[in-house]
């Protein structure tokens, strides 16, 4: 694990405490889903099944960290809505584009739907989502975490990110790329020695990246805003991609503005620059936030 | 749904309502609906209904929405009736009402819909869903 790591031991703060990180299983978050319930009433329902939760940051009861829960998936509260296991960092993903309400958003890589459904939660239900998945097969767990929260302002659409039909703009974009998943690289589970396996960015995945970012930008409204993350740690899939963007549109980078603890983005990686304002981009690690390895990037386009 | 219900109609002027076949779906009223119409549409909203019969079905999504607007054809349940619904047995349901869908509560929640025939109540909760219920 070190070695593979070993790249980014530079860019990464206190490194070894990030090694030991991987070391252990990330905990299950638990996200409070307000379009069906009352947070405080859930908190309640939930601490007298004895489930230990921990507020995470200082948004107000949305997000916990349910320490002695194993699996979230048999609780009624699943069942009914009330609650969607979601990594925290993911959860930040939202929050930070922070979609108004009756507005237009495009989530170009929608499934499996825990960010669409919380950025229905932050809209109040109202507005236009569209949700896009090329996949097929991931349509089916779309639409039934989708269905399960109560989203009532989505449409499904299934086109290719990068070609997305231009016709429209939109007010939001949540750009959620596919990426190496170098963040999700983690001990699975106390007793195992396993971890998901080493992945490793090819060319094609980093220009699929690239297209994905101008197309989102070029589906901007004047003045919209878009949010292009990953979970992964891979400069040239993060800062590379949005100086890609920098370089062939005239787009901005716009302040992201949370409690919960990261790091700025990177200026400069292996001997290669990047534009001032990258340091506006959030790096988020496991060591720091106890979660997936994240990336994101708020952008605007200039009204 | 407020002959059966109790629910006002008025609670669903927000909804815009699409049918294919014997199946509808609710979709939240938008001014963007209409600039979106060139888009190649895979589905929406949530899947509300399905003619049964002469019943017409709500789904548990839909009714675990609404529901608790409800003011009839509700049966509260606690921890060992609905471990009996889960297991196939059916519930005695003590209340003139025609035979038709009744909204279950647990603990405050709507679960989602038992089928009364007959003065009993038979579970319409899917079973892969709640077969492993830690309740």
């Amino acid at each position: 694990m070190y070695d593979f790591f070993s790249p980014y031991r530079e860019i990464i703060p206190d490194f070894n405490s990030f090694i030991d990180s991987l070391n252990r299983p990330a905990p299950i978050h638990l996200r409070v889903n307000r379009i069906k319930a009352e947070p405080e009433k859930v908190v309640q329902i939930l601490e007298e099944r004895g489930i230990t939760l921990k507020p995470m940051g200082d948004e107000g009861k949305r997000f916990f960290e349910a320490s002695n829960l194993k699996s979230s998936g048999n609780l009624p509260e699943y069942f009914s809505g009330y609650i969607h296991p979601q990594a925290l960092s993911s959860c930040l993903a939202s929050m930070v584009l922070a979609p108004h309400r009756e507005c237009l958003v495009l989530d170009m890589c929608s499934a499996p739907g825990g960010k669409t459904a919380h950025m229905a939660d932050i809209m109040g239900n109202s507005g236009l989502i569209i949700a896009n998945e090329l996949y097929p097969t991931r349509h089916i767990p779309l639409g039934h975490t989708l269905t399960r929260l109560g989203v009532l302002n989505v449409i499904y659409t299934e086109y290719q990110a990068q070609e997305f039909p231009l016709k429209q703009r939109f007010d939001f974009i949540m750009a959620d790329v596919p990426c190496s998943g170098e963040g999700r690289i983690r001990k699975q589970d106390e007793s195992s020695n396993s971890y998901p396996s080493k992945p490793h960015p090819g060319d094609k995945l980093l220009d699929l990246q690239k297209k994905m970012i101008l197309r989102g930008f070029d589906l901007l409204k004047d003045g919209g805003t878009m949010l292009y993350s990953t979970c992964t740690y891979n400069p040239l899939e993060n800062e590379g991609a949005v100086q890609f963007l920098l370089n062939n549109r005239d787009a901005e980078l716009l302040p992201i503005d949370i409690t919960f603890p990261h790091m700025n983005g990177l200026t400069e990686f292996n001997g290669v620059s990047y534009d001032r304002q990258l340091y506006r981009a959030a790096r988020f690690y496991p060591h720091h936030l106890n979660s997936v390895g994240f990336f994101m990037a708020r952008i605007g386009k200039r009204g | 749904m407020y002959e059966r219900f109790g629910i006002k109609k008025e609670l669903f002027d927000d909804y815009l309502i699409f049918s294919k076949k014997r199946t509808f779906w609710f979709l939240r009223k938008s001014r963007f609906i209409s600039e979106v119409s060139h888009l190649k549409i895979k589905r929406l909203g949530i899947k509300a209904f399905q003619e049964v019969g002469s019943f017409m079905k709500p789904t548990t999504r839909f009714i675990q929405y609404f529901g608790v607007h409800a003011t009839k054809a509700l049966l509260i349940i606690d921890e060992k009736q609905l471990r009996q619904l889960i297991d196939g047995d059916f519930l005695p349901f003590n209340n003139e009402l025609e035979n038709g869908y009744v909204i279950l509560f647990f603990k405050g929640e709507v679960l989602g819909l038992g089928l009364l025939i007959k003065g009993m109540v038979r579970s319409q909760l899917a079973l892969d869903e709640v077969r492993y219920l830690t309740i």
